[in-house]
C-alpha cells in the first residue's frame, strides 16, 4: 500500500475554498488507488465536513478563521483532518435520520451529517487542548 | 466572493422545459442552483426535465433541494423528472433513498418519451 504525507493546507474558512479541497483530496485519493465510487463518497464526506465548519462552525465570526486540513495515508487507511477554531460541535451525539421517511417528513436537515456517516470508514470528533476542533475522517483505501 | 462554476440553461421546449445544469453544486453556488431552478418548479403544471449529465459534484443542500423540486413541482399538479445522473452521484442519491421518490431515467430520450406519454414511472 502505498504511504502518503501528510499533507499540510490551511485555507480561508469560507465556501469559495471547497473546490479546492475536493481537488486536493481527491487527487491524493487517485494517487493512494482509490477506486472511482470511494474517491466519491471521500470527496463528499470532506465537503460535508468543511461546509458544516463555514455554515455552522464559523457563524456569527467575522471575519472567519481559516482552517486547516491535513491528509495522510498510512496502511490501508486515507485519513484526513479537519481542524477549525470555530463552536465546538459534538458529532457523536447526533441521531441519524432515516432515509426515506425523513424526505416524507418534509425534513431536508442533517443530511450531511447523515452523509460523512455513511461514506467513511470511520468519523471521530475531538477538541484539542488549544480549543480548535478536529474531525477526523477515515476511509480504508481497498474495502 | 468567489463561487464555484455552475451553469444552469432553461429551454422551453414543445411540451416540457428542459434544465441543464453544468458543473459542481456546493456551499457556494446552492443558492444559485435554487434560485434559477424552484420558480420553474412553482409555475402550475410544470412539465420539468433536469438533465445532470454534465454535473460533477453535488452536496447534501442540492440532493435537498432535487427532492423540493420534485415534491414542488408535483404539489402543483406538475412532473418532475430527471435523467443522465452520473454514477457517483447515482450511489449518493440511493444512500439517500432518494431513488424511490423522484422519477430518475437513464438517458434524456426516456425522461422525454415518458412527458410524452404523461410523465410514466421511471425506470
Amino acid at each position: 500500500m502505498k504511504s502518503i504525507g501528510p499533507c499540510e493546507i490551511e485555507v480561508p474558512g469560507e465556501a469559495h475554498s471547497l473546490a479546492l479541497i475536493r481537488m486536493v483530496v481527491t487527487s491524493l485519493a487517485e494517487m493512494a488507488g482509490m477506486d472511482e465510487n470511494r474517491i466519491g463518497e471521500i470527496e463528499l464526506a470532506v465537503d460535508e465536513a468543511c461546509s458544516n465548519v463555514v455554515d455552522h462552525a464559523y457563524r456569527g465570526l467575522s471575519p472567519h478563521p481559516n482552517f486547516n486540513l491535513s491528509v495522510y495515508v498510512e496502511d490501508n487507511n486515507f485519513v484526513i483532518d479537519v481542524v477549525d477554531r470555530g463552536k465546538a460541535f459534538n458529532f457523536n451525539a447526533h441521531v441519524l435520520p432515516k432515509f426515506p421517511d425523513h424526505w416524507d417528513d418534509g425534513n431536508v436537515r442533517g443530511v450531511g451529517l447523515f452523509l460523512i456517516r455513511k461514506t467513511v470508514d470511520e468519523v471521530s470528533y475531538e477538541q484539542l487542548p488549544d480549543k480548535r476542533n478536529r474531525l477526523r475522517l477515515v476511509k480504508h483505501v481497498r474495502p | 466572493m468567489t463561487t464555484c462554476p455552475l451553469t444552469v440553461r432553461v429551454e422551453d421546449e414543445d411540451h416540457f422545459t428542459l434544465i441543464t445544469v453544468e458543473g459542481a453544486v456546493d456551499t457556494s453556488n446552492v443558492e444559485e442552483f435554487r434560485s434559477l431552478i424552484m420558480p420553474r418548479c412553482e409555475i402550475p403544471n410544470s412539465r420539468i426535465i433536469l438533465d445532470c449529465a454534465n454535473i460533477s459534484y453535488m452536496n447534501s443542500r442540492s440532493f435537498a433541494l432535487l427532492y423540493r423540486f420534485h415534491y414542488t413541482c408535483e404539489s402543483n399538479g406538475g412532473t418532475f423528472l430527471v435523467c443522465c445522473v452520473p454514477l457517483k452521484i447515482e450511489h449518493i442519491i440511493k444512500l439517500l433513498g432518494l431513488d424511490t421518490l423522484l422519477k430518475i431515467f437513464p438517458s434524456l430520450e426516456d425522461a422525454r418519451e415518458a412527458i410524452a406519454g404523461g410523465g410514466a414511472a421511471a425506470s
